[in-house]
This record gives structure tokens, sequence and C-alpha cells, in this order.
């Protein structure tokens, strides 16, 4: 329903004014003023709701003229059409109205239906002359301008509350780009292409708009959204132009609240659009409290950075690199950590391209060079084997012209040989401008610095600039080659990459290795350095130092009380001090309170209590067992029986008294100190303790990774073989399947890799949802996986199960055009001395015998 | 009420023309008429020109013509005519008489709306 215009009756005769509202009531909504005075008060309440005033002239109070040129004058009123309402005796009466600025008059007395016709007229009149003002339409394209678009999209929206709608927009990516390459007109081709379209988008039903450039934007009734719907409009446009690689983003906001402004519901769609510029096969985005809040978000951070970085919110963090040969700790990566008063730590995924979309990474990089700096400063002071530390330097730094500079001051200002300071260029930094970037970069490695190129393989450099390229280090991300490594038998994209390194003299990092299988087929094809998680993560650059000095295991013996005085910032995380005496502990704290947050506890209670409250954030415990009542023990039993906790390292203090220290270590403790000691000792102590606890857990996840496969979670070959050797007779009779997926090579080659390892998880997530907790399911090969269903007392039982999965995968797993199969071959065990081995040899028999017979079905093993 | 029709012609008024301005509704003349009687333009126009005041004179009788020609009170429409004219001139010579006029059409008026409301 459309809301009813208003008109404004301005007489002072009661009777004519009463008729007046009469006729125009059936039409619009009528307000009433008894002189000019009276007018401009309900004008200023009611502002522009006003459509049309219908003005007497002979008025006390304040007459019709006058009221006609204070409103003519105000810009806000000027708009609002008049009508003088006249009596037909003089001409000369209409002549004034008309000169003071009236649309038009109608005579006294009334002839209803000319006072109907004129109102109207004059209004339409009005609203049209408006929009034509607001430049209606698009001039390039034909599609409405955005003013009228927005004022379109109001009226639509008025005129049906009870129909739900969506605002689309779309952005071309790097339009200026195209009109720069391909010409203006071309361009120009492209966005009358973009109108066409979108008209054919709405069809009937809706309105699209041009914003401005390669801005667009459409009303439609609200539907649900495919990636198809958008790339075929992708597709139909580069269909239509020679640039070919057009690529739109789409923004969608469905209209809730009509409350908010057309010009509001356009930005958030915008927005979203925006929000997956440069994802690739990400078409569209919806506006919704997600994306508004990640937004939100994002300006709390750009706004909160400034200040982060004057309030030391930030440090570095450094990252072991190990020799992947002997293990040996060869260097480590700096990286930045935020640590905020209300956040919390925040992911540097989530600051750091931000910062690199404004800029204020180039700010951080120098942070993270100047400190980074310092802590190479303060290990050659103290005397440590210096070993080197690599640093970000961003595609930005590489744009300023005074990068070698800025560098050099640096390693001047610090007194540092150059070589100790790595650089890790990324790789895509090289493909904008590679000739002032590979000038710029040669310049800092004559300098003497290392360039390390990061994320290698991830960007399109080209053989012949790699060949140019100033460089001593590629490094390799394992995110991104993580698909090459879990396929055994394919490595030669890695195995080229090593071959071409070694041509250039080049040495190879790989980074974020996480697994064992990783590791030992980076040490295969001959990999000179790892980091990543599976060694180490990124920690403190206390916790950094005390890992080397252990693997050093060197004792410099010197004072260590007083070589940390230097430097209190880091935080290793809590140091639990516990003993009833306050004289060590005061000792304790002093030795300790650089580099770790102290709690003190001098009884039992006190200590556990403490425990409870932080657990894994402590580092270490130091404990006397003499303690009063419960006595040291106590503790010690509880932090063994928690499973959170077991791993925290503890000393325990007490007389010499060799029963005693063997009852302690007995009891879990990590090592015995003496009393009385020197903090000398309890240091290294401490220091030892704490990097045998690293290498214990790192241990533990070798262990629990070492036996699953990658993709699908099941366990591995090795796996498989520890599970079977802890198979109990009681849980017999076994039935011993071998799966075999007949079609994971087309879908390969059809589709891709991508897709064949989904269908293996697939699959592998089909094989739990078949099975119970308690049986044992292992990826055995690429394609084959070994099945024991425990407690499976006859061969057609087994039949009928293996026949339910192969079911299953058909119905369930199809992968577009190709129909997915898998075949089984089984064999069901009561002797329980039968090796597991033995019995997959009869089943790869069954599976044997079932592929040449008929793919896709099980077949029991006959004797 | 009485049938408007005959009413207006024994009065001299043109029925069809005036109920149109009242989209044909006959009890929404009828209010309209009354209104005419509590309207204090007459009274001001007597006292007006009682005062030799021309202009607050011509201002109530321009009212008044207004509503009469609204009203379709064809008889006393025409006899405020012939006062308006006059006081627009600014001439006071006969308006006394005029006004007279006036007067004994508006009670004619009143008459019609006795015999409308019957």
């Amino acid at each position: 329903m459309i809301a009813q215009k208003q008109v404004l009756i301005v007489e002072d005769n009661e009777i004519n004014r009463m008729m007046l509202r009469e006729i125009l009531s059936s039409e619009y909504s009528v307000l009433e003023a008894e002189n000019g005075q009276a007018a401009l008060d309900v004008l200023k309440t009611n502002r522009a709701d006003i459509s049309l005033i219908l003005l007497d002239i002979v008025m006390p109070v304040m007459d019709g003229y006058t009221f006609l040129s204070i409103i003519k004058a105000d810009a806000v009123y000027s708009a609002i059409p008049v009508i003088v309402t006249t009596q037909s005796d003089r001409e000369s009466d209409e002549v004034a109205a008309l000169s003071h600025g009236a649309a038009d008059f109608v005579a006294k007395p009334y002839k209803p239906q000319v006072i109907l016709h004129r109102v109207a007229s004059i209004i339409h009149l009005r609203e049209t002359a408006a929009m034509v003002n607001q430049f209606q339409y698009d001039r390039l394209t034909g599609l409405y301008s955005k003013e009228f678009f927005y004022q379109r999209v109001r009226e639509i929206l008025l005129q049906q509350p009870d129909r739900s709608y969506d605002i689309i927009c779309s952005d071309i990516e790097n339009f200026k780009l195209i009109n720069d390459i391909f010409g203006v007109p071309a361009g120009d081709k492209l966005l009358c292409g973009v109108a066409d379209m979108y008209s054919e988008l709405v069809g009937e039903e809706g309105i699209c708009g041009r914003f401005n450039a390669d801005q667009f934007a459409c009303l439609l009734e609200h539907q649900e959204y495919t990636d198809q719907l958008f790339v075929q409009a992708e597709a139909q446009l580069n269909a239509l132009s020679n640039t070919k690689s057009v690529v739109v983003k789409w923004g969608i906001y469905p209209v809730r609240d009509r409350a908010t402004s057309v010009e509001q519901m356009c930005d958030r769609a915008f927005l979203a659009a925006h929000s997956i510029k440069g994802q690739y096969a990400k078409h569209f985005a919806v506006y919704d409290d997600n994306l508004r809040n990640k937004l939100l978000r994002e300006q709390a951070i750009t706004d909160s950075m400034e200040k982060a970085l004057a309030e030391k919110q930030f440090f570095i963090y450094l990252q072991p690199k190990y020799t992947i040969q002997d293990d040996r700790l060869a260097g480590a990566e700096s990286l930045v950590r935020w640590n905020h008063p209300e956040w919390g730590f925040m992911s540097p995924a989530e600051f750091i391209p931000l910062f690199e979309k404004n800029g204020f990474i180039t700010r951080l990089d120098q942070f993270v060079w100047v400190e980074t700096c310092k802590v190479l400063r303060r290990w050659l002071d103290q005397g440590y084997q210096p070993i080197p530390i690599s640093v970000n330097v961003s595609r930005a730094d590489v744009y300023q012209a005074d990068l070698a500079d800025i560098l050099l001051r640096l390693i001047q200002k610090y007194s540092l040989p150059p070589s100790l300071l790595h650089l890790e260029i990324t790789e895509s930094a090289y493909t904008e401008n590679p000739e002032q970037i590979i000038h710029t970069v040669g310049n800092l490695r004559e300098l003497g610095f290392i360039i390390e190129m990061d994320d290698f393989g991830t960007g399109y450099s080209s053989l012949n600039m790699l060949n140019k390229m100033p460089l001593d280090v590629l490094k390799l991300d394992m995110k991104f080659i993580q698909s090459e490594t879990a396929k055994p038998i394919d490595q030669g994209i890695l195995r080229f990459i090593m071959g071409l390194a070694r041509w250039m003299n080049l040495s190879v990092v790989a980074e974020g290795v996480e697994t064992r299988e990783q590791l030992e087929r980076l040490r295969d094809i001959g990999c000179d350095y790892v980091q990543g998680y599976y060694f180490s993560k990124p920690m403190p650059c206390r916790e950094f130092e005390i890992l080397a000095q252990s693997l050093e295991s060197q004792s410099t013996g010197r004072d260590v009380r007083e070589e940390d005085r230097d430097d209190c910032e880091e935080d290793s995380g809590v140091l639990l001090i516990v003993d009833e005496d306050s004289e060590y502990r005061r000792l304790a704290r002093e030795t300790f309170q650089c580099g770790y947050r102290i709690e003190e506890a001098e009884n039992a209670v006190q200590a556990i209590r403490c425990i409870v409250k932080h657990e894994n954030r402590i580092a270490g415990v130091i404990l006397s067992l003499s303690l009063r009542e419960e006595g040291g023990f106590a503790v010690l039993e509880y932090i063994q029986k928690e499973k959170k906790i077991w791993n925290i390292p503890v000393i325990v203090s007490g007389p010499q008294d060799a029963l005693l220290e063997e009852k302690a270590l007995i009891m879990g403790a990590d090592d015995f100190i003496s009393r009385p000691y020197t903090q000398k000792s309890l240091w290294k102590r401490l220091a030892r303790v704490r990097a045998a606890a690293v290498v214990r857990e790192r241990e533990r996840r070798l262990h629990s990774e070492a036996y699953r496969d990658y993709l699908t979670g099941l366990l591995n070959r090795r796996g498989l073989h520890v599970a079977e050797e802890a198979l109990r007779r009681e849980e017999g009779p076994f039935a011993v399947y071998l799966f075999d997926l007949d079609n994971l090579k087309e879908v390969n080659d059809k589709l891709g890799h991508a897709e064949g390892d989904r269908m293996i998880r697939d699959f592998g997530s089909l094989l739990r949802a078949h099975s119970r907790e308690t049986d044992i399911l292992a990826r055995y090969g690429g394609d084959e996986f070994a099945v024991i269903l425990k407690r499976m007392g006859s061969e057609e039982a087994a039949l009928r199960k293996g026949n339910e999965i192969c079911r299953a995968f058909r119905d369930n797993c199809g992968r577009g055009k190709i129909t997915v199969t898998c075949s089984a071959g089984i064999v069901v065990c009561r002797e329980t001395e039968m090796s597991v081995e033995k019995m997959l040899a009869r089943a790869d028999e069954a599976l044997y015998k079932t592929k040449s017979d008929q793919k896709g079905c099980c077949c029991m093993w006959k004797g | 009420m009485g049938n408007f029709r005959e009413e207006f012609e024994a009065y001299g008024a043109d029925y069809e023309t005036t109920m149109a301005r009242f989209m044909g509704n006959e009890a929404l003349y009828l209010r309209c008429l009354e209104m005419l009687f509590q309207d204090e333009n007459l009274r001001r126009l007597g006292a007006a020109l009682d005062e030799g005041d021309l202009s607050g004179a011509f201002e109530a009788a321009h009212t008044l013509k207004g509503v009469a020609g609204n009203l379709g009170l064809t008889p006393l429409y025409e006899a405020v005519c012939g006062l308006v004219e006059p006081l627009r001139a600014g001439e006071d010579g006969a308006c006394l008489e005029l006004y007279e006029e006036v007067c004994l059409e508006f009670q004619k008026a009143e008459l019609f709306r006795e015999l409308l409301r019957r």
C-alpha cells in the first residue's frame, strides 16, 4: 500500500476549510492551518513530507502573500508546490499569486473536480522534475543511476512490505587494470556487458543500477544462491570480451530490517563483495552478522595498532630451525606476537594480512628487525655461539627506496655481522616489479645479508627469473605442498625443486613440518633444514635460549643471575616455588624472576591450589620435601595423578639422603637437589629438566601422529601393526576385510587429486560410520583399506556387512558423472594363532578374485 | 430534512452545481450552511462600515462573498458582490444601502436554512 501523500490547506474560513478537506480527503491526507503563521508551524514539524499546499490569500495574522514569500525563500520548503485559492473576480489576484511563486490557482466557488485534477497534476509534475534532477539513468549502460536506484528501492520496499528482497552488488577485480591494458572502449564494452547481464538476472521483477566505475547493484526478490549462478555470469562476461580473465566478486545483503537506510544496505552488500577480494574460487559473500563482526573486528584492530606498537604490546617469538641430517639447532625465525591487554594473544593470521593491506606491516617489520638485532647482540654479549635469525621482509618493505640503508644502519647500531640476519622475502614480491626488486635485494646480498626466498612454489616464478634472483636459501612451506607429501609415490615436484636448488647452489629450508612422515620424506630427498611444530613451536626468546643451551650442553660457567639482569621482558610461564623456608623462596624468586612469573607456596595445600589455578601454564615446580603438615610428596603425587600436568618439570629439594632421593625420583620428580644448594646449580637443573620436558612432549606427539594416516585419520600401516599386536583371543572371531576403491585413478585424472583425496576421506568416514569404536580401521595403501571387525560370528554376517559398505559407498560417494565403487576381499578367522599378515594376504587373494570377476562387491576367501 | 432540490429552486439557487461541490452530500451541505450563521463576517462588515473602516469592511465582505459563493447562495452572493466592488475601489457612497440589501438577503438565506432543516 502506498502511503498517502499529504496536502496542507491554509485557509482562515472554517467553512471553506471544511469543504476543501472534504474534497481532498478522498485522495490525500489533509493537514490544516488557519493562517500563514500556523502553516509555517505545521511545515516545521512535517518538513518535506508535504506534497502540496493550498493557500488562501486574505487571512488574518499572516496573509497568503507573506507566507508565500517566506517559504519560497527557504531552501527546505521552496520545492513544495503551492496552489492559491482566489475569487474568480480579478485577474490581478491571480497574476500576483503566480508572481509570488504559486504553481497554479483555483477559483472560488470551488469546483471539486478541477481542484483534484490541478492538485494531482502539480504534484506529479514536481515529483518528476525532482527525479529528473537526480540524473535518473546512467548514460553509459542505461541502468538507473545510483541516486535513482536508491529512490526506487525505497519505493518498492514501501509498496511491498510483505515480500522479502535481497540487494546484490558486484565489483570487477582490477577493473582499472582492464581499462589500462585493453583501453577504455574495451572497458566500457565490458561494463555494458555487465549491465546486460544484470538486466537479464533481475528480469521484470527487480531493478538494477550502476553506481560508479565497475560497481553495479540490483534489488531482487529473496532466493537462495549457489556458486553456479555467479560462475555462469562470469563465464558469460568472459565470453563477450577479449579480456578473458575478468573476475567478478558479488556481495549479497538480505533486506531484513527495513529501517536500515537503502544507502547502508548497498554499502553492506559491497562490503560483503570486498571481503572476498582476491580469494580464488570465492564468487559471492552474504553480509551477515559474522561478516559484520569480522569487519568491526578489523576496524578495532586497525584502531589499536598504533597504540599497541607504542605500548610494547608486540614482541617476538623464535622458532628453531634444525639441520635435517643431525638434528642440530641451526637457526631461528623471528615471528611477531601480539598480546593485547583486552583480547589476549592475537593470531598473526588475523592481524598480519590486515597490516599488509593497510601498510602498517612496514612499521611492524622494522620493529621485529630491531628486536631481533637486540637478541643477537645479547647472545654475542653473553658469549653464546650465535646462530642466525631470519626476519620477514614484506612486499611493501621492498618497495621502500631506503630499505638497504635501514637494515645497514640497524646492524651497525648493534655491531652485528650481516650474515646473522637472514632476510625472508616472499616469492610473490618478485613478480610485480622484478627489475627493481632484483636490484634492491642484490644490493642487500652484496652487503652480506643472507637472502631466503619465502613461500617458494606458491607464486609464479619463472625459471629464468629465479636464475637472475640474488638468493641463498629456498624456503618451502609444507602447507602448500602437503598433498605432495601425502602421496608417497609421486614426489616429483619436491625432487625437482631439490635438484634445482642444488644446481643453483641454494640450501633448502622446509617450514611447517608437522609429521614424521613429512620429515622422513624431506630427509629422503635431501632437504637441508626443517622448521615446524613437529620439532618445536615458536617460543619466547628466553625459552629458546634455554633450549639452545641444553642442546649445546656446554656449561658457560658464568653467574646466571648476573647475565639475566639486563632483560626482564620475556615470560616463559609460571614458576612455582614451594618451600617452607621463606629465605629459600626469596632467593629462588630473585634467581628466576627475570623470565618467569613466580608463584610461592609454603605448604602442600597452597601449592596444589596454585597448580589447579595455572595448570599447564606452569613451566616448572621447585618443591621442598620437608613441607610442614602433608609434606612435599603430597604435591608430587598430585602432579603425577593429573593427566593434564604430569609433564610439568619438578625439581625436589631435601637433605642429602640417598633413600629420599630415590623415592622422589620414583615418584616422578625430574631431579633432586640436596640442601643447602646454590642458585646457580638450581638454575642449571631447571634449564635441563625443562629442555627434557620439551623433548618428552615432542615424543608423545610423534607417537600418536606416526601411527595415523594423515588424510583419513585412520591408522596407517604401522599403526595397524601395533593395533594387531594388541588383539586378544576373546575378541574373535575376526573378519578381516581388504577394500579397494575401484575408481580412484579415474577420479584423480578427471577431477584432480583434491577430489581424489576427498573421496579417500569420505571412505574413511564411511568405514567409521559402519564399524564399532573397538574395531580396527586402517588405510593400507593408496586406495586400499584394511578393516578388522571383532566378534564377527559367521561368514554370512561378514559378507552382509561388506556388501553394506560397498553399497553405501556407491550410493553416497559418487563424484558427479563418475560412479564410484569399491571392492572387497574378506576372510573370517577363528584361529588367533594365525597372523594378521596372513589373513590380509588371504583377503588380498579374495580381493583379486572380486576385481577380476565382479568389481563393486565382496568376495569371501575360499581355501 | 426538506426536499433540497425544491427548496433550492424556490430560494433561487442552483442545486446541481452547488451539491456537486459537496460531493452530493446534503447533510454536509447543511452543516456548512449552519456555520454561516455563526460566522462573524457579517457582524464585522456592519461594524467596519459604522466606523468608516473601508478596508476592514472589504476584507469581511470579500470573505463573505467567497463563502456565499461556495454555498451556492446565489441571491446573497450577488448582493455581497454588489458591495465588494465599491469597497475595493474605496467608495463608500452607496455602501450602507448595499449593506442593508446584504442583511436582507442574509435573512432570506436563514429562512432557506429553516426550510431545508424541516
